[in-house]
């Protein structure tokens, strides 16, 4: 199996669109203690950098000697609800301890829609697509190495504006601020095939993986779901529950492919730690008929015997109706 | 029978032509190196230290050497945004095998350069590399970051060739640092020093690679 698999997206994947579900729960999350939360009147401060520009928000004082990790890990907590500028923009609201950011947002809007995408080591990468002008956020992630020493550490929240214009107002709620765990950053991660893997339409494929996990957070066991391009077929159930994982479970689904050409399917362990997803990619091949895989060979094949046994008869014809031109043409004997 | 001979010679000579012309994209793209290598970048990400003119892992068909990392608060779209009064035309697609805590994946980038290719005018041309679905790469030794690669495009459409990606290093180098993102000119070694000539593919990169971090 693991000579079967490569290592495979334990954080980051194309797809997975994250529900604003699943960070609810964030605060309750194993293993974070809140040490800090930023002061409420720094709270309004936040509303400041709507169109661009850094604010500070307080500092978080550390002991003597803190640093990030191995046995303690620093993480940053922001919540907040954006509300959407109408037209084009794009814009990226970040967050940093010490002039090292560990929250980065960005934000695109569009005249009709938008999207809200984030990446950090709790939560995976995550994308919203808002039905609404306003969207919540409750984004978590590791402080960088750099953000974190003995003393005061200096939070500030930037917007930096790429292009038009994104945000109408920013409110930061209660809760945000720096939380400590035990647990190493990359938790879980997913070994999958790195090789492309080949099918043939309307044929059963086996998709191969293993979850690996470090084992500093509580094993809480989890439930692997596959997801596939939509024309085609999981043979049995999407998901997969373990209720514990040790150090590590494997797996495998078995899906059978309608579409031809090259696709990816999706592995994601949700709503736990680093949300660790993979992604594979397929390449299926048409079905070949009868005819052209064994047909066609035959066909050659007998082409060939048919051919063989037309030349073997025309020399012979040949031979002998030289023998008879020669026996014609000999003198008659004495 | 003149006539088909004529004929004949013609085709060849066409012939001639379309396999001389099929020969040429190799040459005038096709680099390679003896330096390919990953680059670690601690929590299981790493780096190709070249990208690659197809997506497939071959130290015969490099492109450019990686030399340039931004890293802190980098995403692709902002790191556009700032050199984008300078480098402002899409380039050609190049392409970067990247690790992101265990994943290996493709990126590719058309990049950005300084003007339009033409038959005698040349142009500077930086591409960067992230993974695909974000952007970025994390982690909590660099931040958000990202690689880059540089280089010369001269005459793109007559005569061209291609060098001095230690140039196009130092000018984003000294751009970034004007605007006060603080710069560490050649500051790692990315084992990637090649100095040579291969068809018209001219390679002087000292292997050093530059630090920009961004706000």
């Amino acid at each position: 199996m693991a000579a079967a698999c490569g290592l495979a997206a334990a954080l980051v994947a194309a797809g997975g669109v994250a529900g604003h579900a699943a960070t609810a729960s964030a605060a309750a999350r194993p293993g974070l203690r809140p040490i800090w939360q930023i002061p409420r009147h720094d709270l309004l401060r936040a509303g400041g950098v709507t169109g661009g520009g850094t604010v500070p928000l307080g500092a978080f004082e550390l002991p003597r000697g803190s640093a990030q990790g191995p046995a303690r890990w620093y993480t940053v907590r922001l919540r907040a609800v954006l509300w959407l500028a109408r037209g084009t923009g794009d814009c990226i609201l970040s967050a940093a301890t010490d002039g090292a950011t560990a929250a980065q947002i960005e934000i695109q809007t569009h005249p009709r829609s938008a999207t809200v995408s984030s990446l950090g080591w709790i939560q995976g990468r995550r994308r919203l697509v808002p039905r609404a002008g306003r969207v919540s956020l409750d984004f978590r992630n590791y402080l960088q190495v750099r953000g974190v020493k003995g003393g005061a550490n200096p939070f500030t929240l930037t917007l930096e504006v790429l292009h038009g214009r994104c945000l109408e107002r920013i409110r930061l709620l209660r809760g945000s601020g720096i939380a400590t765990t035990r647990a190493r950053p990359d938790e879980l991660r997913f070994l999958v095939p790195t090789t492309v893997l080949t099918a043939t339409k309307g044929r059963a494929l086996t998709i191969p993986y293993e979850l690996v996990r470090r084992g500093g957070w509580p094993d809480r066991g989890a439930t692997v779901t596959l997801s596939v391009p939509q024309e085609w077929r999981i043979d049995g159930s999407a998901s997969q529950r373990f209720s514990r994982l040790g150090y590590g479970r494997a797996g495998s689904f078995r899906v059978t492919p309608s579409t031809t050409g090259t696709s990816l399917v999706g592995l994601r362990a949700a709503r736990l730690y680093n949300e660790p997803n993979a992604t594979i990619q397929v390449r299926v091949e048409p079905a070949k008929s009868w005819v052209l895989t064994r047909g066609l060979s035959l066909l050659l094949s007998a082409s060939l015997i048919v051919g063989a046994a037309a030349l073997t008869l025309a020399s012979r014809r040949a031979k002998a109706a030289e023998r008879r031109a020669a026996a014609t043409d000999e003198p008659a004997g004495v | 029978m003149r006539i088909k001979k004529r004929h004949l010679y013609l085709v060849a000579a066409v012939c001639a032509l379309l396999a001389g012309l099929s020969l040429l994209p190799g040459n005038v793209i096709g680099a390679s190196t003896t330096s390919l290598r990953t680059l670690g970048f601690g929590y299981g990400d790493a780096i190709y230290n070249y990208d690659f003119e197809n997506q497939a892992v071959d130290a015969t068909h490099v492109d450019w050497a990686i030399s340039l990392l931004f890293y802190n608060n980098a995403n692709v779209n902002k790191v556009k945004g700032i050199l984008e009064g300078t480098y402002w035309l899409f380039g050609s697609k190049e392409n970067a095998y990247l690790n992101d805590t265990g994943s290996w994946q493709w990126d590719q980038d058309g990049g950005e350069k300084t003007e339009y290719p033409t038959c005698l005018g040349s142009d500077a041309h930086y591409r960067v590399y992230a993974p695909s679905g974000t952007d970025e790469f994390y982690n909590p030794s660099f931040g958000y970051y990202l690689f880059g690669s540089t280089h010369h495009d001269h005459h793109e459409l007559c005569d061209d060739w291609y060098d001095n990606s230690e140039g196009t290093e130092s000018d984003i180098a000294n751009r970034m640092s004007s605007r006060g993102y603080y710069t560490r000119y050649d500051y790692a070694w990315f084992y990637n020093a090649q100095f040579e000539t291969q068809g018209n593919h001219h390679w002087n990169n000292d292997g050093y690679a530059t630090y920009i971090e961004v706000r």
